[in-house]
């Protein structure tokens, strides 16, 4: 019986197509699998990533300056995105992106709003990184005495601190 | 002897049709749903401007640019229009859109966000209305 099976060549060349199709197919979708497998773990990385680098951030005043000081308290290097600056009337940012300020884990930057020109309102005409080393122009007015300003500091893995003020 | 030849061709050209097709899902899968694991989209500043309009701005932190589908307030659809360009957000970019309520938006109250992406990704946040 197993003898006349064997030597039977009736529908052999169906079942070696038949394999081979179920070969290429095994092939195609093993591909879109590892494909998947490796898009899914990268961004796994990147919001174990984003966990890792958390931010905290301060601020301090004296008569004429506002400064602004973020934390990484977190394991890994963050790079800081934008400010966001909300008051009552408006919600202005500044864009850090152009100048990649990086902070490594366990260190801290300091942003510095220098008060120009007038004294009941602050000009964010200049925000300087770390003793002026970056200026980031910033031509808008908003008025910081007798009202709450939030700073909110956003990273580029999308994580946020935030802080107020009142004068 | 010709209807072998003539089942030959059937078969190879059903083979090459099917197999173009798995092609082109595949290649459909990855660009589309497939990719939707590579969007990350984030609520970055909601501002209650006028009576019944709210700007939004949105970050891709994604590795994959993606556009937003439609939006939600409060769990209802909500009329969303664009302040640059499109509906696309490129990685890294930054864009606002305007929010307008189906009313007009009372202080102090909560107000759900619900953004969808064109791959099903979704973004939510609550935020307060100011006082």
């Amino acid at each position: 019986m197993l003898r006349r099976f064997l030597k039977g060549r009736k529908g052999a060349s169906e079942i070696v197509g038949t394999a081979l199709f179920l070969v290429i197919l095994f092939f195609f979708f093993s591909n879109v699998f590892l494909w998947h497998d490796q898009v899914t773990r990268e961004m796994d990385q990147v919001l174990a990533d984003k966990m890792n680098s958390a931010i905290r951030v301060e601020v301090f005043t004296n008569a004429t300056t506002v400064w602004l000081k973020t934390d990484n308290i977190g394991g890994l290097a963050v790079t800081l995105s934008r400010l966001w600056i909300i008051t009552d009337d408006a919600h202005y940012y500044a864009d850090f992106e152009p100048y990649n300020l990086h902070i490594e884990a366990g260190r801290h930057m300091n942003i510095t709003f220098t008060d120009t020109t007038i004294t009941n309102t602050m000009r964010m005409a200049r925000v300087s990184v770390n003793s002026g080393s970056v200026f980031v122009d910033y031509n808008q007015t908003y008025q910081i005495t007798g009202t709450t300003v939030t700073y909110r500091m956003l990273t580029d893995l999308a994580n946020t601190a935030a802080c107020s003020l009142t004068r | 002897m010709l209807s072998t030849v003539i089942l030959v061709l059937i078969v190879v050209i059903g083979m090459s049709a099917v197999f173009a097709f798995f092609v082109d899902y595949v290649k459909d899968y990855q660009m589309g749903r497939g990719s939707a694991v590579k969007e990350l989209l984030e609520i970055e500043d909601v501002y209650f401007a006028d009576v019944d309009v709210v700007e939004v701005w949105l970050y891709n932190y994604g590795e994959i640019d993606l556009t937003v589908d439609a939006a939600y307030v409060n769990g209802l659809s909500v009329n969303l229009t664009y302040f640059y360009d499109d509906w696309t957000l490129d990685p890294c970019q930054h864009k606002r859109f305007n929010v307008t309520l189906n009313a007009n938006w009372v202080p102090d109250l909560s107000y759900m966000f619900k953004f969808i992406t064109s791959r099903g990704t979704t973004v939510e946040r609550a935020y307060f209305a100011p006082s």
